[in-house]
């Protein structure tokens, strides 16, 4: 009560002295934030005076003041603003989010402090970076923006998952991906798609020891906390409605595609195809059959569209005295650019704040309840002709016409007997001989028309925190939170479509399938804390916590499939139509299997317990030093491997605050170190209960032969298993000069990963030739910087450049198998080479000889024969980028403002396995290529790159670096212009703000890698859903 | 202070929620390898399992594709043509390391069986037989123990008419993984064949074992003398091998599936349908499973045997100029889809079983075995008139008629070409020929027999001497890497990464 009755005497005060002045007059007004809502406590002085008063709870003041004098209004982390007293008795301000202060908080693991204060490497990104974008999945915006934090996606599947790699790959087959915590909930997988960007309200990025370590169990891949917005005590209603249309359009590629003349040609010059066997006499075609050939069909605009997308978010944020809250529901439908995809979204979000009127007792719920429907492409990066679409648009023959397409039925018939002459006659259409994987255009046409994929999910995450102050300085703490999602799968073949008819056994008289597939998944986790935070004398501040930590996850899945509906009734989703087995028909023939059902259910169950601490302590805000430890349990080990002990020291030094740097250019100038260890328990990828049991060898009951009910060996057991740990060394340095105006910060690091989780060599007479086990070290070491320059700061016009960048080198230390080396094929894990280093037969280019493909030998003697056990080398190249980062400019200009962001890779290598599918001529007849083999070998060509199209040594390239290409690239991938109404322009209107933008992502990108996108998270791209290129325009309005 | 202590609750039974719920945990349907065998019941689900384990496919791949019986097929995306096409068989092929994983996991289920027996008491008061079905299952676990080890001296011996040769790892316990063994000498593992073959024929049950496995899918007593006569015929023991086949029936009166008037009505043709066992010792029972695909899904075809299925691989032209039109052998190893003009040659042998596509049960031993089995013991005494009639013992039942039957041979060489040749049809794709080319490949003068025009993109290769190093597997490099006691087969080179 101590500080509401000062504010009320010095109201008393000011009217005190209105009475003793009578010739000054008294100015009122409301202090209200960016947001509108009222600022308590904010400062109102007379400029050149020590005269001031204080806001009340609503925001309001009064003070007296003669006319001509200037009032200051301040308050902290906001930009201060002075007004003129004239001849109006109110003066009201608005005061603005100061950016840069309000920047400087800084979310370290479970407290927040100021940048000044902290000693750790964390990234923060604000709200402003993420709203209004139209990417599903918030994780896609990262990219690019935080250094050190490698983002990659490899599908324009909406909300398709991203990868996300903090400081390097730490693990070979354990989880890689940082640790996400969304309102102290964390998450088991980066399941994102459900969660609305809009709500968030700031993203950081823990990246050292110091930072993680005290997540132990689950910080050794870094860690990323998310927080959403919250509403404000005591401030008025605030409605802010943003609304944003989108066009998502297939990025171009440089493979070139034949087109039907050229296609015809070139089958004609190979001798199998149309254009070898469709001339008149059944021979080849002329040039003139060629020439006046009728069709030549894109399939890409068979298969890809451009998507209309929409997004519409309606927030309301409010508060009362002990309670405020933050409200927002979302509805988003994107379309992908394949047909027949997308997302559909619900969202609704409601934060709670509240306390006791002492202020003691604090409290806050976070709910979140989303709802989506999305619908995918099936088998994309397979092979799989009659499924993948990709494949038809890519590599359909461009001859072929998609008005040819009629039906599964008569489709299949063509397939399996040729097109009837007289079809052929009516359509116009070759005849096309029996079995022909030519018509794979045709059959992915009636697979999108015909099939269904479609996932249904909930997601809620909630939590409710709650603290309590035992004493001035002792606060007892309590966060309790839960994650449930639940999908539900439907996927059917059409009774009439094509892959029904083509797979139709004997007697089978009712096709088709569906399978539906519902998995819960349930986490729950409670941590209780006990807080101590004091300040002595001034200069010594010390704030020591002790956690305990709970963490339980359930899963529960079954599915069916039915085989056999009767498409006169049968609906997807639907259980009309089911055709049921008969064990005993009259006839007593044996009835077919066919339409048994097939049932499955799945249970798991995962668990964590923890205890921790942390200690942290500063000297006059100068030098400051922490330590934290965390004893860590985990269910996946045996009972003597379980627990782990992970610890970190962190210290540092804020030079700016010692005398000899007072009146330099550095505002702030810190370094700051730490080293410490992190653990990681998730053996097997990043699912919390993958691998639940590899201590211990099972048997497994199953089925066996003849379908009878069976044991088999389910797993050998491994009961050494541990923790894999992770070591960090981090220097860093953060650093402002000129007022700001320059500003950014630097990091040194090493992080090596120990007891990595491999599979071990075993002798094959145990049934299985590998056993997961602790063995091997690998580290990544780099360097990120991040820098911030307001070039121009003009009333009107500013405009600020930034810039982030990190190097990262990867290196196996050890390995357990002989010679240092786990051979994987075209990859190894070799030590002093990357992760998964590609391992091959260098190419040497075309024999001017004959055409065919020459390889460098292991002697660097040159053959067409190369032998790929002795012949490959290491290459140095991986799937890891070595050099990634953004950069970009922000600019204002009256109400106008331009935001550009660009993205680049390098020394990243994939190989492009679409480019080699376009130029490989083993399947002429069948599929397009490209015009890339219009400058094949012949002996009028010979020096050439590109073999002939009869290369006999074809075989070989799969084993050597032919196809393995550079996928560095540069990317403008975003770009906003927008414009910001004026509130004097907004005066007279309802509205608080009204802002209107244009946008677009992935609007330029330079690369040498020929495919549809050089980003991607998988060492080869064949047949994959292209990411997209959207261009979106939004409206933002606030009452 | 309500509201502290509605916190001081929920902090303190959070503490105390305990931690050992969270880490304690042991996954539903957990089943630890000494609760598994418990009652007779359990070692019948263990058979179960491991009968499940016996390799077929693999084997049939490999010998069809790095011998002789296929080409590419009109739909191959590149399928064997840098491997067992071409020849190219070392360390890292995935052909030796599948047959000798898949064996030793077969013998690990067997021995797993063969212990957790220990522990069983049969309770004959259920219904008099539970010590009868304990003893069948342990003979058969024995049985498969024995083939498994057979099999891989089969592939990996690198001698088998050489006792003192080296054989393969003899494994009649349950391993740890640490174990890191050297191969035994042939003589010892045949030592523990011939053991276990003769506790499996002392305990089995030809009755009991029928009721388990029906239709000759199961192990039986003319199973065991079966697999004795191969074993005693691959080490060269050609009187042995007779003998046993005597024990089996005489060879001359053996029963053989008739080629009957047309394609329905023929046995032959049904044999390979799984709906006639006239002929049949034991094979293996392969079902629709969950997939709904066959068990030559994806290796002969991607959708059916038809002409229109696909195929990855044909029928070579030289074992198709082999096979006579009147012979019923052709309809069957060539689908009859094929028919008339045979430009595009499918694989027929499993076409079809249970009405699905590419599915067919692996037949392990047939009578017509047991007759060129006896053919050879015949051939190795230069007993030529009956070598002939051996063969034309199989070849007058598949022509119908006499048409097809060859002469007398005059020379050893003649006769044992003629084995050679019949054996290359009766067994075409059951996993015969690369054993066999290596076994009298040499006696025959034969070696692979490929017609150029097949393999010209895969470097044209035709040639492959009967004393080539490739006609023993390789120890797979993964073994290698986990067991430097184990020694390679000569001819292959130093392990490299």
């Amino acid at each position: 009560m101590k500080s509401k009755f000062t504010w009320i005497f010095t109201l008393l005060l000011a009217f005190f002295i209105q009475f003793s002045f009578a010739q000054e007059k008294t100015i009122t007004g409301v202090v209200t934030d960016g947001t509108g809502m009222p600022v308590p406590g904010a400062n109102v002085v007379i400029e050149g005076t020590s005269q001031g008063v204080q806001t009340d709870f609503d925001g309001k003041y009064a003070i007296t003041a003669s006319v001509g004098q200037k009032l200051v209004f301040s308050f902290v982390g906001m930009a201060p603003q002075t007004v003129k007293v004239g001849a109006s008795n109110t003066i009201s301000v608005k005061l603005e989010d100061d950016a840069q202060i309000l920047k400087d908080v800084v979310v370290e693991a479970y407290r927040t402090t100021t940048k000044s204060q902290s000693n750790v490497a964390v990234t923060t990104i604000t709200s402003e970076t993420i709203e209004g974008r139209p990417n599903a999945n918030f994780i896609q915006t990262l990219q690019g923006q935080v250094p050190g934090l490698n983002i990659s996606t490899g599908s324009g599947q909406p909300g398709a998952n991203s990868t996300v790699i903090l400081r390097g790959y730490g693990s070979v087959n354990g989880n890689i991906e940082p640790l996400y915590v969304i309102d102290n909930v964390p998450m088991s997988v980066d399941n994102f798609r459900s969660i609305n960007p809009n709500d968030i309200a700031s993203i950081s990025v823990l990246k050292d020891a110091g930072a993680t370590s005290i997540y132990g169990n689950r910080g050794a891949n870094g860690v990323i906390i998310v927080k959403t917005k919250k509403g404000g005590f005591k401030s008025q209603l605030d409605i802010k409605y943003t609304g944003t249309t989108s066009f998502t359009s297939l990025q171009g590629n440089d493979y070139n595609k034949m087109n039907a003349k050229q296609l015809l040609t070139l089958e004609r010059a190979y001798g199998r195809g149309l254009g070898a066997s469709g001339g008149a006499a059944g021979g080849a075609m002329t040039d003139d059959e060629i020439n006046n050939y009728g069709v030549n069909t894109d399939w890409y605009d068979q298969i890809f569209r451009t998507g209309v997308s929409q997004n519409h978010v309606l927030s309301l944020t409010s508060g009362s005295e002990n309670l405020s809250s933050f409200t927002s529901f979302g509805y988003y439908d994107m379309e992908g650019i394949v047909r027949g995809t997308g997302l559909k979204r619900f969202n609704f979000r409601n934060n709670l704040n509240g306390k006791s009127s002492d202020g003691r007792f604090n409290y806050s719920t976070a709910t979140t309840i989303n709802y989506s429907v999305r619908n995918e492409a099936t088998n994309l990066g397979t092979g799989a002709v009659n499924q993948n679409p990709i494949i038809a648009a890519n590599q359909g023959a461009p001859y072929l016409s998609p008005s040819w397409y009629t039906n599964g039925q008569e489709l299949n018939n063509w397939y399996a007997s040729g097109i009837p002459s007289e079809s052929a006659a009516a359509l116009g259409a070759p005849n096309i001989t029996k079995g022909n994987l030519l018509l794979t255009p045709l059959m992915l046409m009636d697979k999108l028309k015909t099939f269904t994929n479609e996932t249904n999910e909930i997601k809620m995450i909630s939590n409710i925190q709650a603290s309590y102050k035992l004493t001035d300085d002792l606060t007892l703490g309590t966060s309790i939170g839960g994650d449930f999602t639940e999908n539900m799968t439907l996927f059917v073949e059409d009774p009439h479509s094509f892959n029904a008819y083509v797979f139709q056994r004997d007697e089978e008289d009712y096709l088709g399938f569906q399978t539906e597939a519902v998995t819960r998944e349930f986490n729950f986790n409670a941590n209780t804390s006990l807080n101590y935070n004091k300040v002595f004398a001034q200069k010594h501040a010390l704030d020591v916590s002790v956690f305990t930590e709970y963490y339980k996850s359930h899963l529960k899945s079954f599915q069916y499939t039915q085989n056999g509906l009767n498409s006169k009734v049968f609906v997807p989703g639907n259980g009309a139509g089911f055709i049921p087995h008969n064990p005993f028909p009259a006839d007593g023939a044996g009835s077919p299997a066919f339409y048994v059902p097939e049932v499955g259910a799945a249970k798991a169950t995962a668990g964590l317990f923890s205890y921790f601490g942390s200690a942290d302590y500063s000297y006059d805000q100068k030098y400051g030093v922490s330590a934290t430890v965390r004893r860590d349990a985990s269910y996946r080990f045996s009972e003597t491997n379980r627990w782990g002990t992970f610890w970190s020291v962190s210290g540092r030094w804020n030079i700016d605050k010692e005398a000899f740097m007072q009146n330099t250019a550095f505002n702030m100038l810190k370094l700051r170190a730490s080293y410490g260890t992190t653990g990681n328990q998730n053996i097997l990828g990043q699912s919390s209960f993958s691998a639940p049991n590899n201590s211990r060898e099972l048997m497994a009951s199953g089925t066996g032969y003849a379908n009878l009910p069976a044991y088999f060996v389910d797993q050998l057991g491994n009961p050494d298993l541990k923790w894999e740990t992770n070591e960090q060394f981090n220097i860093g340095l953060d650093f402002e000069l000129w007022k700001s105006r320059l500003r950014g910060n630097l990091d040194v690091y090493q992080r090596t990963t120990k007891d990595l989780f491999l599979t071990t060599p075993i002798s094959g007479v145990n049934g299985t030739y590998g056993l997961l086990s602790n063995n091997g070290d690998m580290r990544n070491s780099g360097v990120e910087a991040l820098v911030s320059y307001g070039l121009i700061n003009g009333k009107d016009f500013k405009l600020t450049l930034n810039f982030n960048g990190s190097y990262n080198r990867n290196i196996v230390l050890d390995i357990p198998d002989e010679g240092g080396l786990q051979n994987n094929g075209n990859t190894v894990l070799h030590e002093g080479g990357p992760i998964n280093e590609y391992y091959l037969i260098k190419y040497a280019g075309v024999n001017p000889t004959n055409g065919n493909l020459l390889f460098y030998k292991a002697d660097g003697s040159l053959t067409e024969n190369p032998d790929p056990e002795v012949d490959r080398r290491f290459t140095n190249k991986s799937l890891a980028p070595i050099y990634q980062g953004g950069f970009g400019f922000d600019a204002e200009y009256k109400g106008f403002y331009l935001t550009t962001q660009f993205n680049y890779v390098a020394d990243i290598w994939r190989f492009d396995f679409d480019l080699e599918g376009l130029q490989d001529t083993s399947d002429m007849g069948q599929f397009n290529k490209s015009t890339d083999l219009l400058n094949a070998w012949t002996p009028d060509n010979r020096i050439t790159d590109m073999p002939s199209i009869f290369v006999t040594n074809k075989g070989y390239d799969g084993a050597s670096d032919r196809y393995l290409k550079d996928a560095s690239y540069v990317r403008l991938r975003y770009a906003t212009l927008g414009y910001t109404f004026s509130n004097e322009l907004l005066a007279k209107t309802p509205f608080k703000g009204i802002k209107a933008f244009v946008q677009g992502e992935n609007l330029v990108t330079w690369s040498k890698w020929r495919g549809w996108d050089a980003e991607s998270n998988r060492a080869g791209d064949q047949s994959q859903y292209p990411t997209p290129r959207i261009v979106s325009v939004g409206l933002e309005l606030q009452f | 202070m309500k509201n502290f202590k509605v916190l001081l609750f929920v902090a303190v039974a959070s503490l105390f929620a305990g931690c050992n719920d969270a880490i304690d945990i042991t996954q539903p349907s957990e089943l630890l390898p000494i609760d598994t065998y418990e009652t007779v019941e359990d070692l019948k689900l263990g058979l179960n399992g491991a009968y499940a384990a016996i390799p077929g496919e693999n084997i049939i791949k490999f010998t069809s594709l790095f011998t002789d019986e296929v080409k590419l097929g009109v739909s191959n995306g590149g399928q064997g043509t840098d491997g067992e096409l071409a020849f190219v068989l070392n360390n890292t092929s995935g052909d030796a390391a599948s047959i000798w994983l898949s064996n030793y996991y077969l013998i690990n289920l067997s021995n797993r069986i063969i212990a957790g027996a220990q522990n069983v008491v049969p309770n004959d008061e259920i219904d008099g037989e539970d010590t009868d079905r304990y003893n069948t299952i342990l003979a058969q676990a024995y049985f498969l123990r024995a083939f498994g080890h057979f099999q891989l001296m089969s592939f990996f011996s690198e001698d088998m008419t050489n006792d003192s040769a080296l054989g393969v790892i003899l494994m009649d316990f349950v391993p740890t993984t640490k174990v890191q063994l050297p191969r035994n000498t042939n003589a010892e593992i045949f030592a523990l064949i011939d053991s276990d073959l003769t506790f499996a024929e002392a305990n089995l049950n030809d009755g009991i074992a029928g009721g388990m496995f029906a239709n000759k899918t199961g192990a039986s007593k003319a199973a065991i003398k079966a697999l004795r006569a191969r074993m005693a015929l691959y080490r060269g023991q050609y009187d042995l091998a007779l003998s046993y086949v005597n024990q089996i029936g005489v060879p001359g009166s053996l029963t053989l599936a008739t080629k009957g008037t047309t394609l329905t009505n023929s046995q032959y043709v049904a044999m390979f349908l799984d709906t006639n066992v006239n002929e049949i010792i034991w094979k293996l029972e392969r079902t629709v499973d969950s997939d709904a695909t066959g068990n030559f899904y994806q290796i002969w075809a991607s959708v059916n045997s038809t002409t229109t299925g696909s195929p990855f691989f044909e029928v070579s032209t030289a074992l198709f100029n082999q096979l006579a039109a009147s012979d019923i052998r052709r309809q069957v190893v060539i689908d009859p889809s094929a028919a008339p003009s045979y430009t595009i040659r499918p694989v027929g042998k499993y076409s079809k079983s249970e009405s699905q596509n590419l599915l067919g049960d692996i037949k392990i031993f047939r009578n017509s075995e047991m007759v060129l089995i006896a053919a050879e013991a015949y051939a190795n005494n230069n007993d030529f008139t009956n070598v002939a009639a051996m063969v034309n013992r199989i070849r007058s039942v598949r022509f119908g008629n006499t048409s097809g039957n060859i002469a007398v041979p005059t020379t050893s060489e003649e006769a044992w070409r003629a084995i050679l040749n019949e054996r290359r049809i009766e067994f075409a794709f059951e996993g015969h020929r690369y054993l066999d080319i290596k076994r009298i490949g040499a006696k025959a003068g034969v070696n692979v027999d490929r017609v150029a025009s097949d393999y010209v993109t895969v470097g044209g290769l035709i040639d492959l001497p009967v004393d080539d190093y490739r006609w023993r597997l390789p120890i797979p490099r993964d073994e290698q890497a986990a067991n430097p006691n184990i020694q390679q087969n000569p001819g292959y080179g130093v392990a490299t990464p």
